[in-house]
C-alpha cells in the first residue's frame, strides 16, 4: 500500500511540474513531404509518353508501381482513383522484385535502401519504365526522375540520358520545371 | 512481448483532403512549402519515451559484426567486452559480465535466459544484411514487455521477407574476423507469400592477455534459417513463420572448445477483426544447449504463447490488452565448481496486461496508463504499472513517466552451489524476492529544422531488494543470496543528429550516470554490492557518415568510455571506420577498421596482465546481390 501511495504522490508531482509548460503552440496545418511527393508522382505520368508497345490497347491501364517500402500508405491509391492519362486509367500496385517492377509503366523507389534502389535501376535500365526516385544520387546513377526536397520545396531532377535509353519521352513543360542532371 | 512497443505513438496530423491535393498542378506543387516530414509526424519526434532506433543501415555503417558491438553506438547504452565470448551490456547502470536488467528480444522471441537472468550475447546472431532495425528503449518497459525489462528493452527485428527478395552472397575476412560468409535467397509465391532462406558461418580470432599472449577464445558458429511472410501481414491480416538453427564452438584458455547449439521456431498470426479491433497471437519454441567455459551449462527448452488485442472502442482511446504464458524447462550440467540444485527445473510464468493510450486535440496531449500482472513461482505475483504523459507539438514532444518494474529471481539466485560441491562457499536462496525499481523519467525531443533532431532524457531510479550476498546463518563461512542491497541511480542522456549538407550526416550522444548503493540495516554482505555494478560515469559517441561520390561512402565513429570503479579500469577512446564502394549491378566492396586507436585495450577489468584485451583489427568484405 505504501508503495502505491509513493507512486501516486510522485506521479502527481511530475504532472504538477508539467502542466504549467503550456508553451506549446497549435500545430500548423500543411502538406507533408510525402503528400507533395505523391501528388507530384500522380502528375508526373501526364508528362511522360511511352513507346506504343507499352500498352496493349488504348484503354489498358497505366500502372504505377511502388517498389519496396511504401511511404504513401493508401494516399497514392486515393489520389489516382478515377484518374486517367491519355485515356489510360491509372492504377497503383506494390512490387517487391525488379522483375515485377519491370511490368509497370512508372516505378517509385526510395533511395534510403541504396542497395535495393541501385539494383532496381540496374535491372530496369533500357526498359521502358519511368523510374522515379527520392534521392539525387540515384537519379545521377540512372533513375529517370528524382523527386527531392530542397529549401523546403519539392525539387524535380531529370536524367535525360536515362530517359533516352528507356525510350520514355518527357514533355518540355516538365523539363522546364526540372533540373537536368548528367550521369 | 509482441511487436508493438507502448511508447511509440503517432499524433495524427491535420489532413488535407485528397481531392484538394489532386487539383494542384506540378508547378503549384513545387511552390508549396513542406510543413512536416511525413503524413504522420516522424516517430522520432512524437515518441514519448527514451527510445532510439538503429536502422540496418546504421549498423552496417559501424562495421559491427555482433549485436553487442552495434549497440555501442546506440545513445545511452553501455557495452564492454569482458572476454572472447562475453559482453557486458546494459542501459542506465548495473553493468556486469552477467548484466540482468536489460530485456532482449529477437523478432518477438525473448533471448533473456532464466539461468542467470541475462543474455548470452555469444548465441545471438543473424544474417546482418536482412536486419531491419534494433529498437533500444531505455527505462522500464515492463508494462508492455513484462518482467526483467527493468532498465531497458532491446528489440531486434529482421526484415519482412518481401523486402529480401532475390539472392545475396557475402564473404569476407581479416585479422580478427578471420573469415565469414553468408548466402540468402528470397522468393515469392505470387499473391500468397514471400519467403527467404539463409545460411552463414564465421570464424573469429581470440582476444589477447595484457602480455599479448592469446587467450584461446577463438570462436566459430554456423547458422541457418528461414522466414515466411504472407502477403497480408503488413496490412493487418496475415502470418509469419520463421526459424533458425545454429551450431558452433567457443574456445577458452582453460579447456578445449565448448560446444553451443540452439534453434527456434516461431509463428505469428495477425487478424483485423474490424476497423476497431486487431488481434495478434504468437507461439514459439526455443532450444539452447551450451556450456560456459566448461564450468557449467544448460540445456533449455522454452515454450511461449502470447496473445494481444488492440482496440479503439471510443474516440481518444486505444486499448491494448494481452496475455502470455511461458514454460522454460532446463537441465543443468556442471564442470565441478558451479552447479545448480535441483539439477533440472521447470519455470512457468503467466501474465496479463492492459494499457490505455489516450489522445486529445489531434494527439497534442497524450496519456498512457497501464499495468502488467505477472505470476512466477519464484516471487509470486508482481504488478508492474506505468503512467506516461506527453505534450506534443508539430516538431517537439515533452514527456514524463513513472513506472515500476521487477527482475524475477533466476536459477542462479535460487539454486546455485558454487565452490566445493560438498561444502559450497556460496549457495542460492529459494526465498529470494524479485528486485524492484520505481523509475521517474522526464524527456524532451525536438526537430527544430528538417536536418536537425535532438533529444534529452533525465531519470531517477529507486531500486529496492537488490541481490546481495549474505552470511549464512547455518554455516558461518558460507554465503547465501539475499535481497539486502538498495540503490538510487540518476542520469541524463543526450543525443543529436545533424545533416549539415546532403552528403554528410553527424550523430552524437552523451550519457551521464550517477549511482548510490547502500546495504539495508542488518545486512552481512561484505562486498557492498560491488559485483552488481561496474559502470562508467560518462559515455560519449560521435559518428560521421559521408557520401563522397555516388557509391563511395566513408563512415567514422568514435566512442569515449570513462573509468570503471571495480575492478578498476581506465577510461578509453576508440574509433571504428568503414569505407564502402558500391558498383552498379549489385556489387559492394567494403573495408572496416575496428578499435583503431590502440593496438589492444581492456574494457572491463583491472590493468593486470590477465585482463583480456580487445585488439585493433581490420577486415574486408564483398557482397553481391542478384
Amino acid at each position: 500500500m505504501a508503495i502505491l501511495m509513493k507512486f501516486a504522490i510522485r506521479t502527481l508531482w511530475i504532472w504538477a511540474l508539467l502542466l504549467p509548460l503550456e508553451i506549446f503552440s497549435q500545430g500548423r496545418t500543411g502538406l507533408s513531404e510525402q503528400e507533395l511527393k505523391a501528388a507530384a508522382l500522380n502528375q508526373m505520368v501526364h508528362f511522360a509518353r511511352w513507346p506504343s508497345d507499352a500498352f496493349a490497347d488504348p484503354t489498358s491501364p497505366l500502372i504505377i508501381g511502388i517498389y519496396g517500402e511504401d511511404p504513401f500508405g493508401s494516399l497514392m491509391d486515393d489520389l489516382v482513383e478515377g484518374e486517367a492519362a491519355s485515356g489510360h486509367p491509372i492504377k497503383v500496385v506494390r512490387c517487391f522484385t525488379p522483375e515485377a517492377a519491370a511490368a509497370c509503366h512508372a516505378v517509385y523507389v526510395r533511395g534510403s535502401d541504396r542497395r535495393a534502389a541501385d539494383r532496381l535501376v540496374h535491372v530496369l535500365s533500357g526498359k521502358s519504365v519511368l523510374t522515379v526516385c527520392d534521392d539525387e544520387s540515384i537519379t545521377a546513377a540512372g533513375a529517370i526522375v528524382g523527386l527531392t526536397v530542397r529549401n523546403n520545396r519539392i525539387h524535380i531532377l531529370v536524367n535525360l540520358d536515362a530517359a533516352r535509353r528507356a525510350k520514355v519521352t518527357l514533355s518540355s513543360k516538365l523539363l522546364r520545371l526540372a533540373e537536368i542532371v548528367k550521369e | 512481448m509482441l511487436v508493438i512497443s507502448g511508447v511509440t505513438s503517432f499524433a495524427p496530423a491535420a489532413e488535407v483532403p485528397v481531392s484538394e491535393l489532386r487539383e494542384f498542378s506540378l508547378e503549384q506543387l513545387m511552390g508549396l512549402e513542406v510543413t512536416s516530414v511525413s503524413r504522420k509526424p516522424e516517430p522520432f519526434v512524437s515518441t514519448a519515451g527514451a527510445v532510439a532506433v538503429l536502422t540496418g543501415e546504421d549498423i552496417s555503417q559501424t562495421g559491427a559484426r555482433t549485436f553487442a558491438d552495434a549497440l555501442r553506438y546506440a545513445p545511452g547504452m553501455q557495452v564492454a567486452r569482458v572476454d572472447g565470448r562475453t559482453w557486458a551490456v546494459t542501459a542506465r547502470g548495473f553493468n556486469a559480465s552477467e548484466s540482468n536488467k536489460l530485456l532482449v528480444l529477437m523478432d518477438g522471441r525473448t533471448v533473456y535466459t532464466p539461468l542467470f537472468s541475462g543474455v548470452f550475447w555469444d548465441l545471438q546472431n543473424t544474417f546482418f544484411p536482412d536486419l531491419d532495425h534494433i529498437e533500444v528503449i531505455r527505462g522500464p518497459g515492463a508494462t508492455m514487455w513484462g518482467a526483467n525489462a527493468v532498465n531497458g528493452v532491446v528489440s531486434i527485428t529482421t526484415k519482412d521477407a518481401r523486402y529480401t527478395q532475390g539472392g545475396l552472397v557475402t564473404i569476407g575476412g581479416g585479422d580478427e574476423e578471420r573469415a565469414f560468409g553468408g548466402v540468402r535467397y528470397g522468393g515469392e509465391i505470387p499473391g500468397k507469400l514471400f519467403y527467404r532462406v539463409y545460411a552463414q558461418s564465421f570464424y573469429r580470432d581470440d582476444l589477447v592477455n595484457g602480455d599479448e599472449t592469446g587467450t584461446g577464445s577463438d570462436w566459430r558458429v554456423t547458422q541457418g534459417g528461414f522466414r515466411i511472410d504472407s502477403v497480408g501481414v503488413e496490412d493487418g491480416s496475415g502470418f509469419t513463420i520463421q526459424g533458425d538453427y545454429y551450431h558452433g564452438s567457443i574456445g577458452d584458455n582453460i579447456v578445449q572448445k565448448s560446444p553451443i547449439t540452439g534453434g527456434n521456431i516461431l509463428a505469428r498470426l495477425n487478424r483485423e477483426l474490424s476497423d476497431r479491433m486487431e488481434f495478434t497471437t504468437q507461439a514459439y519454441f526455443d532450444y539452447v544447449s551450451r556450456t560456459v567455459y566448461k564450468l557449467y551449462g544448460e540445456d533449455r527448452r522454452t515454450y511461449d504463447l502470447d496473445t494481444q488485442l488492440r482496440l479503439t472502442p471510443f474516440e481518444h482511446h486505444e486499448i491494448v490488452t494481452g496475455m502470455a504464458f511461458r514454460t522454460s524447462d532446463d537441465h543443468t550440467v556442471t564442470g565441478g565448481s558451479t552447479s545448480f540444485s535441483p539439477q533440472s527445473r521447470r519455470m512457468t510464468t503467466g501474465s496479463a496486461f492492459v494499457q490505455d493510450e489516450m489522445r486529445w486535440h489531434d494527439g497534442r496531449y497524450g496519456l498512457i496508463v497501464g499495468s502488467k500482472v505477472e505470476y512466477n513461482e519464484g516471487s509470486g505475483l508482481d504488478f508492474q504499472p506505468s503512467i506516461r504523459g506527453a505534450l506534443r507539438n508539430r516538431d517537439s514532444t515533452l514527456w514524463a513517466a513513472v513506472s515500476r518494474a521487477v527482475r524475477t529471481p533466476s536459477r542462479f539466485d535460487e539454486d546455485v552451489r558454487a565452490g566445493n560441491p560438498v561444502r559450497p562457499s556460496r549457495i542460492g536462496n529459494p526465498d529470494v524476492d524479485a528486485e524492484t525499481v520505481l523509475a521517474y523519467e522526464l524527456g524532451y525531443r525536438a526537430q527544430p529544422a528538417s536536418s536537425f533532431t535532438w533529444d534529452l532524457s533525465l531519470y531517477y531510479n529507486d531500486y529496492d531488494r537488490l541481490r546481495s550476498i549474505e552470511r549464512s546463518l547455518t554455516a558461518p563461512s558460507q554465503r547465501i543470496e539475499g535481497n539486502e542491497l538498495l540503490a538510487e541511480t540518476y542520469g541524463a542522456e543526450f543525443s543529436a543528429k545533424w545533416q549539415p549538407v546532403r552528403r554528410w550526416r553527424l550523430q552524437a550522444s552523451y550519457t551521464y550516470l550517477g549511482e548510490k548503493f547502500h546495504l539495508a540495516a542488518g545486512s552481512t554482505d561484505p562486498t557492498g554490492g560491488q559485483s552488481e555494478f561496474n559502470d562508467p560515469k560518462h559515455v560519449a559517441t560521435l559518428r560521421s557518415s559521408v557520401q563522397i561520390t555516388h557509391g563511395l561512402e566513408w563512415d567514422f565513429s568514435v566512442r569515449y568510455v570513462s573509468s570503471l570503479p571495480h575492478p578498476a579500469q581506465s577510461a578509453y577512446v576508440e574509433g571504428d571506420t568503414k569505407i564502402t564502394y558500391r558498383v552498379g549491378g549489385g556489387w559492394e566492396f567494403s573495408l572496416v577498421g575496428q578499435n583503431l586507436f590502440d593496438k589492444a585495450h581492456a574494457e572491463f577489468g583491472d590493468s593486470s596482465i590477465s585482463v583480456v584485451q580487445v585488439q585493433r583489427s581490420f577486415y574486408g568484405s564483398v557482397t553481391w546481390q542478384f
